[in-house]
């Protein structure tokens, strides 16, 4: 065991510190392709954070079973079961909610940061602070993906959660993929800018 | 560096019990909801078909609104073609009815089929099969047809249908009258740009279509200017009743207003209803022919005078 952080540490590291999108630079493809809208974001943070805890969850609890040489198939094995069997139980007893997430859970199989998570967390560490951490990554995702989803649907339709709040559209442009590169490109800086002064601030300090 | 024999061994045996977990978890939960799931693809296209006839959410449904699947199907046999349609008969009872190419009767079988087993895609091929042994066919399934009574007199159909998009096809149900005016479009799948195309889901644009009649549908185009605002302030329903109405009727005659950057994803819709509708209209016509001809029976058979 080499995880020193508390539990509310790991929370707060996935959240900030690590952020997955914006600090981590992973899981990109869904960052620009499908932040269109505050509420994709949402409903994508939202079924990574489920899949994260369950496959998290189950590779702490094996991590002595796996042969290292089979790590990554067995990842993948691990979240594609989680995967289908969230999918079929949405599709069963939530259908609501699943024509709302159908598309984005199918989508979360190929996600980098899961499988990242596994590899350099679950598959080390114990299962409570797996599921903490696997928690942090996720709602750091779902934080990443609505900040990025904002800024596009306010720009791009006018929009806030399908409400209009502008009355016009400023720029068509920002819901065309390319757009996606920009804003998470120009966030990403911004959060990093953040980041810096604060540190310098605290270098004076001391 | 080469992997001796036992590690190999010991890998592949561990790959093989990890594979043979996870796929008795995934069939396992499928067992668990795969009835659940077809019940509720079944629920939702009848909320879909209910909506369109205006009955949705506080729009209580009338007693006597039934509503009767038709299933239609191509069956080959020997090379010949026939056009097969399931119909309803009467309660657990379905009439299989063959016509060929040219419409002409062929012959009529009675099968036994609960509701439950109805809707069921195998479950109605597996009866259909039955019927028709010991002779093989294929079999092919065309589309559901839905038709709606009201008191026993013929509302409406609702009829499905598909077509090409910008990527993939779009999926689409519509409900129309029996002089086949459309009373209301819904887009059911498509994979249109979120954004752009996707929009082929919104109000304003589906709206445009209702109410237009089958003579003024089979001449419609694709206007490639901005939709004026008062005609999106009326389909989307935020205008007083009686204004609404003067608005639709000014704009009753003009063309479907493409989205903004989505003229192929509008006018593949445009096209999509005007096929639909009309090989709609060919065929239950020869459907209703036979029917009146044969004197088949059917639970609309009362309606189906008008049909």
């Amino acid at each position: 065991m080499r995880n020193q952080l508390s539990k509310t540490g790991l929370l707060a590291r996935g959240i900030l510190g690590e952020n997955p999108v914006f600090k981590l630079a992973l899981s990109m493809c869904p960052a620009v392709g499908i932040s269109t809208t505050v509420m994709n974001g949402i409903m994508l943070g939202v079924a990574v954070i489920f899949v994260q805890i369950f496959s998290s969850l189950t590779i702490a609890l094996i991590k002595n079973l796996i042969h290292p040489r089979i790590r990554i198939p067995t990842y993948t094995l691990t979240i594609a079961t989680w995967v289908t069997i969230i999918d079929l139980v949405l599709a069963a007893f939530f259908p609501e909610a699943y024509a709302k997430m159908g598309i984005f859970v199918k989508l979360i199989v190929a996600f980098a940061i899961i499988t990242m998570r596994l590899e350099m967390f679950a598959s080390k560490e114990s299962v409570s602070d797996s599921i903490f951490d696997a928690l942090g990554m996720g709602i750091g995702f779902l934080v990443g993906m609505v900040a990025i989803g904002f800024v596009r649907e306010l720009l791009g339709s006018g929009m806030i959660l399908g409400h209009d709040v502008l009355g016009y559209k400023p720029l068509l442009f920002f819901i065309l993929p390319c757009a996606g590169f920009f804003v998470v490109g120009f966030m990403m800086a911004f959060f990093n800018w953040i980041e810096a002064v604060y540190r310098k601030k605290m270098e004076e300090r001391t | 560096m080469s992997l001796p024999i036992k590690d190999i061994l010991n890998i592949t045996l561990r790959l093989t019990i990890t594979c043979l977990v996870a796929g008795f978890l995934m069939g396992v939960s499928f067992i668990f909801t795969n009835d659940a799931k077809k019940q509720n693809a079944y629920n939702n296209e009848e909320r879909v078909s209910y909506s369109l006839l205006g009955y949705s959410g506080d729009a209580k449904k009338p007693e006597n609104l039934k509503i009767h699947n038709v299933y239609r199907y191509v069956i080959e046999d020997d090379a010949v073609q026939y056009i097969a349609y399931l119909l309803p008969s009467a309660e657990n009872e379905f009439t299989l009815l063959r016509i060929s190419l040219e419409g002409e009767f062929v012959d009529q079988k009675t099968l036994q089929l609960s509701p439950a087993q109805s809707i069921d895609a195998p479950e109605r091929e597996r009866a259909i099969t039955s019927a028709l042994a010991p002779k093989h066919v294929a079999l092919r399934y065309a589309e559901n047809i839905r038709i709606v009574t009201l008191d026993n007199k013929l509302n409406a159909y609702i009829v499905n249908g598909a077509y090409p998009g910008f990527k993939t096809h779009i999926n689409m149900m519509l409900a129309l009258s029996k002089d086949y005016d459309i009373l209301g479009l819904e887009i059911l799948e498509h994979e249109e740009d979120p954004g752009l195309g996707a929009e082929i889901e919104q109000d304003y644009f589906r709206g445009q279509f209702v109410g237009l009649g089958y003579e003024r549908l089979q001449e419609l185009d694709v206007a490639r200017k901005p939709i004026p605002d008062e005609y999106v302030k009326a389909l989307e329903k935020k205008l007083a009743d009686d204004e609404a109405q003067n608005v639709l009727a000014k704009h009753r005659n003009d063309d479907i207003y493409a989205l903004t950057g989505a003229t192929v994803s509008s006018r593949a819709v445009c096209n999509g209803v005007k096929v639909i509708v009309k090989r709609f209209a060919f065929r239950i016509q020869i459907l209703n022919k036979v029917l009146q001809n044969q004197k088949i029976k059917t639970t609309f058979s009362e309606a189906s005078s008008e049909l």
